[in-house]
Order: C-alpha cells, then structure tokens, then sequence
C-alpha cells in the first residue's frame, strides 16, 4: 500500500510537465489478477500478476500494471532535469513485472497488435481475430457479482474457456482475447495454467498516461518477432553489447550468471501461446 | 540531459534498485539481504561504472536504462 501511495505521488508530481504524454481517449478500466504456471511439470510453480485493461474510442490496450507504471514513472522523468541521484530515486520506483509487452486492439477491425521492446528496438506484430471461432454455450453463473455466460475457443494451441458479461458490454478482455457480446470476466485454458479473472472494473474520469506515445515501433510478423526473441534469448548479453555497452565481467561472474539464466530458463517452458 | 551526463562524467555510476535490495521474508519482521551482482560496465558514450541486479536481465535492463538516459 505505501509503495503505490508512492509510486502514485510521484506519477502526481510529473503530471505537471507531462500532459502530451496524457490521454482521455480511455473511458474504463478493467483489472485482471493473471495467475500462471511457468513449468508445466511443476504444479507449485505458480505465480501472480496485476494486469491492466484500459478501453475506449473503439480501442483497447492491455499490459501488466507494473510494466504501465514503470513507463509512466520513466516517461514522465525524461521532461524533468536530471540527475544521478534522481535517475537513481526514479529506477527505484519502477515495480517489477513478467512482462513487458502492450497489446491494443480495434474492436471495428478486430485487429490485434502485440508490441514489446527487445533491447532497445520496439517490435510489433498485428494479428486478425476477425475470424476468431468463440462458441456461446448457454450456461450462465454470477462471477464477482456479474451474471456471466460460458464461451469456448481456441487460440495458439490451447482451449479456453470464458466467462463473459452483458451487463458491462465491451466487446473485450484480457490479452488478445475479445470478441464475446460483453467482457471477459474470467476465462482459463483447460489445464488452468493460464488464468485471468477480473479484480476491478471503473469508469474513468481523468486521463491517463498514454505510454506508448512517441515510440517508434518496427512492424514485422509474429514468426518473425519469436525468432527475434529467441536469438534474444540465446545471448542476451551479446544483444546488449551490440549497442554499445560492454560488460567487463569479473573472473567467474559470467559463467556464473549464465548458469543461473539458463537454469531458470529451462524452468520458464509454459508459454501462453503453444504455436 | 547534458546535467546528467556531466554529472555521471566526475564520477562512476552505480545502477541498482534500491526497493528490491532487500526481500521481506512471510515474518515481516525479518528482512532476508538478496544477493546481488554489481557488473563492471562501459556506457555506450565511455562513461564507465557498474551495472547491479539479481538477474543477467536485470542487469541488462539497468545497463540499458540508463544509457538511454545519459547516452543518447
């Protein structure tokens, strides 16, 4: 609690010199609690995250709640005058979070744009859920106070189920998924590993940070970007280093943290998307 | 921006995240230390000093951030 008191008065405090970066074209906002299993073959490998929905003007953007403050925070700071001691307060403020992707989307086109920063190169790819296969099962329940009705589909190898409300009647939901007469409320894949539920929905009356304004994103496809990812993966370091920056690693300290990242790696085998 | 340079040039940075230096365990009244590394690093524009994190992406990101910010 006291550190998003924090994290909120200090967003308060760049509102000032930051108004380009604010936008009132967001009506509501939902958030969703994301559970996840990161290894399919350990059950007590799950883990929790806040994730933000924002909506409005026919458009949708949805990211983790840390990865929206942390670019608030650090968009705000490039207007401010700078200095080690404050880059240092400021980096201290940015929560940690899984995930550093955006995804927006246009309800009329039905097109799905995934964005992430790779290094220091923002990629995008966009996808068509125009003919995204949602079937509407007749089964209806109360979730968190909404009466909801029970859908199924299919989305990059795995199945899921939604549950979804017509008394907030966004056409939306969590990550890529929308499509359904009202919003997502709650939907999972089949084995639970993946699981959004809705925490809060409000109606918003001030503007908020817009944090992906500004950036310049490099249009590829989806195959694309996971190879990009991939050869990410593989040497992170050697990505870093061709901008310019140089680790000059102690004896033993790069095998050390390369046996760590790998470890962890191998533990990381449960992507949302299968294919 | 050039006040952040100038300033990083007398001296050398140290990039770390002070609110996750320490990690509070299920008894809040104990703090558990997490041990960190401090990497030797060269900012694309020369400057030189130490990158910190608890991971190789952690590290990574620090370094990034703020050579974004003192070497555009």
């Amino acid at each position: 609690m006291k550190f998003t008191s924090s994290i909120t008065m200090l967003i308060l405090s760049f509102a000032f010199c930051s108004a380009q970066e604010l936008t009132d074209k967001f009506k509501h906002k939902a958030t969703y609690e994301m559970t996840w299993q990161i290894d399919s073959t350990d059950t007590e490998s799950v883990q929790s995250e806040t994730m933000i929905f924002f909506s409005g003007g026919g458009q949708s953007t949805f990211s983790s709640e840390g990865q929206h403050i942390g670019d608030s925070i650090q968009k705000a700071y490039k207007k401010l005058e700078r200095t080690p001691q404050s880059f240092s307060e400021m980096r201290s403020k940015i929560p940690k979070t899984e995930f550093n992707y955006y995804i927006t989307k246009d309800l009329a086109s039905r097109e799905v744009s995934y964005r992430e920063e790779i290094v220091r190169d923002y990629y995008e790819y966009t996808e068509d859920f125009s003919n995204i296969d949602w079937r509407i099962l007749p089964e209806t329940k109360q979730i968190a106070g909404f009466a909801v009705q029970k859908a199924k589909t299919s989305y990059a190898g795995r199945h899921y189920t939604a549950w979804f409300t017509t008394e907030i009647p966004i056409s939306d939901g969590p990550y890529k998924f929308n499509g359904l007469p009202g919003l997502i409320v709650r939907i999972a894949d089949e084995k639970k590993f993946y699981v959004f539920e809705l925490t809060g929905f409000k109606v918003l009356k001030d503007p908020v940070f817009d944090t992906q304004a500004n950036e310049e994103y490099l249009e590829t496809d989806k195959s694309s970007f996971l190879e990009i990812k991939e050869d990410y993966n593989a040497n992170p370091i050697g990505a870093m280093e061709q901008t310019g920056i140089s680790f000059q690693f102690e004896p033993g300290q790069k095998e050390k943290l390369e046996k760590e990242r790998r470890a962890r790696l191998k533990k990381e085998n449960n992507p949302i998307e299968l294919e | 921006m050039k006040l952040l340079k100038n300033s990083f040039l007398g001296t050398v940075f140290l990039l770390a995240i002070s609110s996750t230096s320490f990690a509070l365990t299920s008894n809040e009244n104990q703090v558990e230390a997490v041990k960190r590394t401090y990497v030797p690093t060269t900012l694309s524009c020369g400057i030189n000093g130490y990158s910190c994190g608890d991971t190789t992406q952690e590290i990574i990101e620090n370094a990034i951030a703020i050579d974004e910010m003192v070497c555009p």
